[in-house]
């Protein structure tokens, strides 16, 4: 499989990589995980919020 | 994945070859409820009755878990002795949780949602109902699994959970650092490895 990414993707992509300690197959796969989830509670109806403790303020996360 | 593992038989004073699996299926969980539950619902009603605190779990479902199975962010993990499950473990490798103690606080890590041994390997309950355990080391070669997972997405080892009080002692000895009580976890004691506690506990246990 070979993946096109555009330079800023690949930016992005490496940057969280050198963050992480990850290698670019470990991170896209995580990233596959975390699609996955949220797409499927999204799917179900459900909403997904991030919180923020200290303000106590909450957003939808909205995922096309 | 399929490894084969060597468990202690307490019966046969001796090892005993075991196999753990991650293609956990439904069967998996109704062979839990029908064949694990009656044992330790007998159990807890004989600590019950002599006033003895009763297993934390002994309400679990695993079929109620079944709509994780098939989940990119989740892994089953089950073992098998002697054609019989022994162990059930549900895995969470999203970011539901991060390292909590300071020396790597934030960083990723594989959760440890739920694990259970079978409770004739748990002498308290099988000392209870007049018997003798059966196999060592189940929740060991299960946390070995979850080690092995955190390596292989390249977590370095890294495993958090929150602990029941009665598995308290087990995570110290093998070597997990105890954090915080959790108020948002039942006020769950929480746990973790990190890169070089998880080696050292991989070695120990061979």
């Amino acid at each position: 499989m070979t993946l096109m990414l555009t330079d800023k993707e690949m930016d992005a992509l490496e940057r969280m990589s050198a963050t992480k300690d990850m290698t670019k197959a470990a991170l896209i796969r995580q990233a596959l995980r975390l699609y996955q989830a949220l797409d499927e509670r999204l799917s179900r109806g459900d909403k997904v919020y991030v919180e923020d403790e200290e303000k106590k303020e909450k957003a939808e996360l909205v995922v096309l | 994945m399929k490894a084969t593992v060597t468990l202690f038989d307490r019966l046969a004073s001796g090892e005993s070859k075991a196999e753990v699996f991650d293609d956990v299926s439904l069967v998996d969980f109704v062979e839990s409820q029908d064949k694990w539950r009656p044992v330790l619902w007998a159990a807890a009603n004989i600590l019950r009755l002599s006033g003895q605190a009763l297993p934390r779990y002994k309400h679990w479902d695993w079929r109620t878990k079944k709509d994780f199975l098939g989940r990119l962010d989740v892994t089953f993990f089950g073992l098998k002795a002697a054609g019989v499950l022994q162990g059930l473990m549900k895995v969470d490798t999203g970011t539901t949780e991060r390292c909590r103690t300071e020396a790597q606080k934030g960083q990723e890590l594989v959760y440890v949602d739920y694990v259970e041994t079978a409770p004739w390997n748990i002498q308290e309950y099988m000392e209870a109902l007049g018997r003798s355990a059966w196999l060592a080391r189940v929740g060991v070669r299960l946390m070995q699994a979850a080690v092995q997972l955190s390596i292989h997405n390249e977590l370095k080892g890294r495993v958090g959970l929150h602990s029941l009080p009665d598995a308290e002692g087990f995570y110290s000895k093998i070597g997990m650092t105890a954090g915080a009580r959790d108020p948002k976890k039942q006020n769950l004691l929480w746990f973790e490895f990190s890169p070089e506690s998880a080696k050292t506990f991989m070695e120990t246990y061979l």
